[in-house]
């Protein structure tokens, strides 16, 4: 392992680590701002899903503290990258869909229609995911990777579970689906950064 | 494997057709429970009848997956074990409604039932964990792997698309806990798909 560069890296002055936080934070923030009537209700979505934008950055330092550690592959490179732009694309279409459907009240085939501009980028993430793992010749990183993805899921599973049960009995607000994909790319970095660490 | 000639006739597993009763009155309960269609023996008959079904359905997949090749003992402990999540789940979720309505809103006693609801759903996750770490024949492991990376793939496509629509307001609301049900469905298609391919 690659130990010869001591300091942490940054981006816009912030290590991964202050990124994962600022992304919680206002992950928290926008659920509870966009439940309590501070927000029209319209806005609620936008409010759900500013905190996206954060992902960026953060993975951006996620990705410079894996390579400071040595822990990278032409295949993963690749996969990164696709990850950033689809995120990218997601953000940016996610955006266009609830502006137009806003806009246009759309209904039937052509609500179906956005609905499928929003979510192709979600495609894209399953599809970048699924060439990496078929990519990947370095069993380690393969590993890793089918183990954070697990981790990931078994996240998502686990907050839907008990948030749904409060949700059955009243005690906590409805909500839309659209937390799952920030969750997932939440529990994913949970499960990268554990292998990381149990690794070391 | 050799080809000695024309592949034997298309024979539809047992299983298959006790997971279609299975959902049938899985789908028949949920429909009662959300428009109060049955009266009151009618209606518990019906969850009886989904847990009744759960048996023959757990025996004939575990002795479809014995016929397809040796289990391993990983396995057979990770069919009982979820057999038992999954029975707990539905008598939990079958009783926990009447109990609710007999509690004051908000109280401590209808928060632990809200956590006693989702421990079933949470020891089956954790079942899938075991399981994934204890199994030692290659070709299972990486079967149940891919199949529940597929499961992933479908929950985050279909909430996602789910999400949007509910905001339309095009779809009813889902509660929380719904990408568990996608997530068994997406994970079981895959690996039959996955199991197809392999033969």
């Amino acid at each position: 392992m690659d130990e010869t560069c001591t300091e942490t890296p940054k981006v816009w002055g912030l290590t991964y680590w202050g990124w994962a936080a600022v992304f919680i934070v206002a992950m928290i923030g926008a659920s509870f701002a966009s439940r309590s009537g501070l927000v029209p209700a319209g806005a609620a979505i936008w409010v759900q899903l500013a905190p996206l934008v954060l992902v960026a950055p953060m993975a951006h330092a996620q990705l410079g503290l894996f390579r400071k550690h040595g822990v990278s592959s032409p295949a993963l490179t690749r996969h990164n990258r696709a990850m950033l732009l689809t995120l990218g694309a997601f953000v940016v279409c996610m955006c266009l869909a609830v502006y137009l459907s806003r806009a246009y009240r759309p209904t039937g085939l052509a609500a179906f229609a956005l609905a499928l501009l929003a979510i192709a980028p979600v495609g894209g993430i399953v599809w970048s995911a699924a060439r990496y793992l078929r990519e990947e010749t370095d069993e380690f990183l393969r590993h890793r990777a089918v183990n954070a993805l697990l981790v990931s899921l078994a996240f998502v599973l686990i907050v839907g579970s008990l948030w749904g049960s409060l949700q059955m009995f009243g005690l906590a607000a409805p909500s839309l689906n659209l937390w799952v994909l920030p969750a997932w790319g939440f529990g994913f970095g949970l499960g990268n950064l554990w292998w990381w660490t149990r690794d070391r | 494997m050799p080809v000695t000639g024309a592949s034997p006739p298309f024979r539809a597993p047992r299983s298959w057709l006790w997971t279609i009763a299975f959902v049938a009155a899985m789908a028949a309960m949920v429909l009662d429970a959300r428009l109060g269609l049955l009266a009151s023996p009618w209606h518990s008959l019906l969850k009886v009848l989904v847990l009744v079904l759960g048996i023959p359905l757990m025996v004939s997949v575990h002795r479809q997956s014995e016929e397809e090749g040796p289990v391993s003992p990983a396995l057979t402990a990770y069919n009982l074990r979820m057999g038992a999540a999954f029975a707990a789940c539905i008598m939990i979720l079958s009783i926990a409604p009447g109990v609710a309505q007999r509690l004051p809103p908000g109280s401590a006693a209808l928060w632990l039932l809200a956590l006693a609801a989702a421990a079933p759903l949470c020891w089956g996750i954790w079942v899938t964990v075991r399981y994934l770490a204890q199994e030692s024949d290659e070709y299972l492991r990486h079967l149940t792997v891919m199949s529940t990376l597929a499961g992933l793939a479908v929950v985050l496509v279909a909430t996602t698309l789910w999400g949007f629509l509910d905001d339309l307001g095009m779809v009813p609301e889902a509660w929380a806990w719904w990408p568990l049900p996608v997530f068994a469905v997406g994970m079981t298609v895959a690996r039959a798909w996955l199991k197809a391919r392999s033969r």
